[in-house]
């Protein structure tokens, strides 16, 4: 798995993405972006700029409709089954609709990342008590998901995607229906993972969450990026790469 | 946590949480196996009867008049060139005379005033085991009748061919019943895991997201209807052993059944339906898997 994206340092190339749905929604248009390893990004805008969208083509979820999309040094457009699912145990979505089962517990949400790793299962158990704890729902390791409030569920949703230990997390509206005290609490988490590695790409509008941060901060309006955007040097280098590159087909 | 186990864990969770529909596929597996095995099974034993009726199976040849030495050689020349037989046995008028007195017993006082020849001689010619077809029996029976010398040629006619078309019967009735319990029970298996299927859309579907990989989601699927079949199968064959000695108990001894030995299926053949049937479950849930998740 070790790609191109590795020796570079970067984990992310974006080249001219865009994405439109039909009949004629542009969400995305000739975004490019390079993401370092290690890197912790806000990806700010309002409701319908883009952000969502941007997640889900970096995790595969969908095809742009042209441009090149590098993660870990794999072109994503041609990136076989296989490989993509080799991929996706590496990086960890908490998914702005949670995408929990509601009638398995919350400790059974959080396993389905692991097991598909075949991780054991002691350390799937303690991976999970841990952390439930620093995301302060201990008492509900055996709760169905079912009877959770939002909020929990959300942070169940966050569990589940730190819970492999992955290389990249995306997290899609994290806070979004959080108290500032919890939102504290996952994003002091979120540091700690970033911390010991991983690059994190956070799509928020919440701005409380980003104020003052020295990490970078990209502003997508309607489908473009208007702020933080490509980092220059590495893009350079990169549009050279891809310039033969098949583009995507069309949904 | 190792692939196999995680994929027996993941097994083992399918089968809890859809007990009902699973319980209910098992109950045709076992079901279509019972009547596919009885058939068979009784299909088997009249062949198995059919054999044993075939070694007492003789053609009796009436003859103008009792064959000279050299004949009786000619006769068996003759009759070896159309096929093989197990034996020919020449009897003279006075032999068969003999015979039928002795049959006739303490009655035997009726036959003072006949003439010792009045019973036309004949040759009792014994097919080899292979002479087990009507239509075989019949060219055999109509080459006899062409030989020189022959009166008549008897060998039960209406009886072996009675027999013969209820073998034949119960043949269409194994190959139909099998074939379409097959079909039954390979669109159950295959309706039962695609309604798990769409039961746990949502579930797969984040299986996709977090990376499983095709093996991981399709291996469970694929084990639960060869499970299917493999217990089903097993609960089949011994409801008909079952069965079996049950009627073996309760008529064998004192009706027609008494006068033929009747058999259980062999183990390889008991092994093969249970290899089959969990094969088939287990392939019919597979190809379900491939065609809804377009893996």
């Amino acid at each position: 798995m070790n790609g191109h994206g590795d020796e570079t340092g970067c984990i992310i190339d974006l080249v001219k993405i865009s994405k439109t749905y039909l009949p004629d929604i542009k969400a995305l248009q000739d975004v490019s972006l390079s993401v370092r390893k290690g890197e912790m990004i806000f990806l700010t805008g309002k409701s319908g700029a883009g952000k969502s969208t941007l997640l889900r083509l970096l995790s595969r979820m969908e095809k742009p409709t042209k441009g090149v999309i590098d993660v870990a040094g794999i072109d994503l457009n041609r990136i076989s089954p296989a490989r993509l699912q080799q991929l996706r145990r590496r990086i960890g979505f908490a998914f702005q609709d949670f995408k929990l089962l509601p009638d398995r517990s919350v400790a059974q949400n959080i396993a389905m990342a692991m097991e598909v790793s075949y991780t054991r299962a002691a350390v799937i158990r303690m991976r999970t008590r841990k952390l439930l704890q620093r995301l302060g729902l201990s008492d509900k390791y055996h709760t169905r998901t079912s009877e959770l409030s939002r909020g929990e569920q959300q942070r169940v949703a966050i569990a589940r995607a730190l819970s492999n230990e992955p290389e990249l997390i995306l997290a899609d509206e994290p806070t979004g229906n959080l108290d500032s005290e919890t939102t504290g609490m996952v994003m002091d988490l979120f540091r700690k993972y970033n911390e010991r590695g991983a690059t994190l790409i956070i799509a928020t509008h919440d701005e409380s969450i980003y104020r003052g941060t020295s990490h970078r901060v990209i502003e997508l309006r309607e489908g473009r990026i208007v702020d933080g955007g490509p980092e220059p040097d590495s893009l350079r280098d990169r549009s050279s790469v891809h310039a033969n590159a098949t583009p995507p087909s069309a949904p | 946590m190792n692939f196999l186990l995680a994929v027996l864990i993941q097994t083992w969770r399918n089968l809890v949480q859809t007990w009902s529909s699973q319980l209910l596929t098992l109950l045709t597996v076992t079901l279509s196996v019972l009547i596919f095995s009885f058939f068979y099974l009784l299909y088997t034993n009249v062949l198995y009867a059919g054999h044993q009726l075939d070694d007492d199976l003789r053609l009796i040849v009436y003859l103008e008049e009792d064959p000279t030495p050299e004949m009786q050689e000619q006769y068996r020349e003759r009759i070896l060139k159309f096929d093989q037989v197990e034996r020919i046995e020449f009897l003279s008028s006075r032999e068969a005379f003999d015979r039928f007195a002795a049959q006739l017993e303490e009655n035997r006082d009726i036959l003072v005033d006949m003439p010792e020849d009045f019973l036309p001689p004949s040759m009792e010619v014994y097919p080899v085991q292979s002479l087990n077809t009507l239509a075989k029996i019949k060219r055999f029976s109509d080459y006899l009748q062409t030989l020189p010398g022959v009166l008549k040629v008897q060998y039960g006619r209406e009886w072996v061919e009675r027999f013969y078309l209820f073998v034949k019967l119960l043949r269409v009735i194994v190959v139909l019943s099998g074939t379409l319990l097959i079909l039954t029970t390979t669109f159950m298996v295959a309706n039962t895991i695609h309604l798990t299927l769409l039961g746990r859309k949502e579930e797969l579907e984040i299986l996709l997201l977090v990376g499983a990989s095709k093996k991981y989601i399709r291996l469970p699927f694929f084990l639960e209807g060869a499970l299917q079949g493999f217990v089903g199968s097993l609960a089949g064959i011994a409801s008909l052993y079952t069965l079996y000695t049950w009627i073996k108990l309760r008529f064998a001894v004192s009706s027609i059944l008494a006068m033929f030995e009747f058999t259980f299926f062999p183990m390889p053949v008991i092994l093969t339906i249970i290899a089959f049937s969990t094969l088939l479950c287990g392939s019919g849930s597979f190809s379900s898997t491939r065609k809804f998740l377009q893996l």
